[in-house]
């Protein structure tokens, strides 16, 4: 009895369900799993000084200043080829916390954003709303095939795709089989 | 969007001749890819380089047509 007891216990724990908002290991170079709180700025604004409204307004590549004043790039959102921009652009200026991953190749350190929250205490968020914008920009629903596959669907890589082909080496140029 | 230099120095582009809108610039990705020289600002906080571009100065497009020399990215060494 008393070792049914312990196997049960041990596939409770094999099956609890994570919390909602913790950030997922994508097997990156260097990565490590962090949660941390940070204030919201305009990388640009950070280095020299030159700092419009609202941290650029969504046209600006954003970070987070660390307790320690780390300056902090944020590239990437959980969204596949899709940057953070839009999903801290409403936190400009103020603290959140940021769940994510921090990974490390030749030197560089950058952080990608899975959740986000203004500190101490707000509503936890996805750091999926680039979609959102992408399907409302692109009149289409957020949860069709267009929207989840939206870097096959974006006009501006479609674009560029038809003049200079899939490789970059002209549109003549395809993939080898 | 980054460029990485002859020395393996990796330098992230947040200007590029005079403009500030860094967030899929269309200038930017007409480069990508491309081997560029460029002037500009370099900027070092906490471990990591940025760059502001005043000019490209030279665009020789793609020359390195595999990716062998980089093996798989960014799951792979």
């Amino acid at each position: 009895m008393k070792k049914f007891l312990l196997v049960s216990f041990a596939a409770a724990l094999l099956y609890a369900p994570q919390p909602s908002h913790a950030a997922q290991s994508w097997d990156l170079i260097g990565e490590e799993i962090v949660r941390f709180d940070a204030q919201v700025v305009d990388l640009l604004c950070e280095l020299t000084g030159d700092c419009p409204e609202n941290c650029g307004g969504g046209q600006r590549q954003l970070g987070l200043v660390n307790a320690e004043g780390k300056l902090i790039p944020v590239f990437k959102n959980a969204v596949p080829f899709a940057g953070a921009v839009v999903e801290l652009l409403d936190f400009c200026g103020k603290t959140v916390t940021a769940d994510g991953l921090f990974s490390t190749n030749r030197g560089t350190t950058i952080f990608s954003l899975q959740f986000v929250r203004e500190a101490p205490s707000g509503k936890w968020r996805k750091s999926n709303r680039f979609l959102r914008k992408w399907a409302e920009t692109n009149g289409v629903e957020v949860n069709s095939n267009a929207a989840k596959t939206w870097f096959r669907n974006d006009p501006r890589i479609k674009a560029l795709i038809a003049k200079d082909g899939k490789l970059g080496l002209g549109p003549g140029v395809l993939p080898a089989e | 969007m980054g460029i990485l230099d002859d020395d393996g120095q990796v330098y992230i582009v947040l200007k590029i001749e005079g403009d500030s809108n860094s967030v899929a610039n269309p200038t930017v990705l007409d480069i990508q890819s491309h081997r560029v020289t460029v002037e500009g600002d370099a900027f070092e906080r906490d471990g990591i380089t940025y760059l502001t571009i005043d000019r490209v100065i030279n665009d020789e497009g793609i020359v390195n047509l595999t990716a062998d020399e980089y093996g798989i990215q960014p799951f792979g060494e």
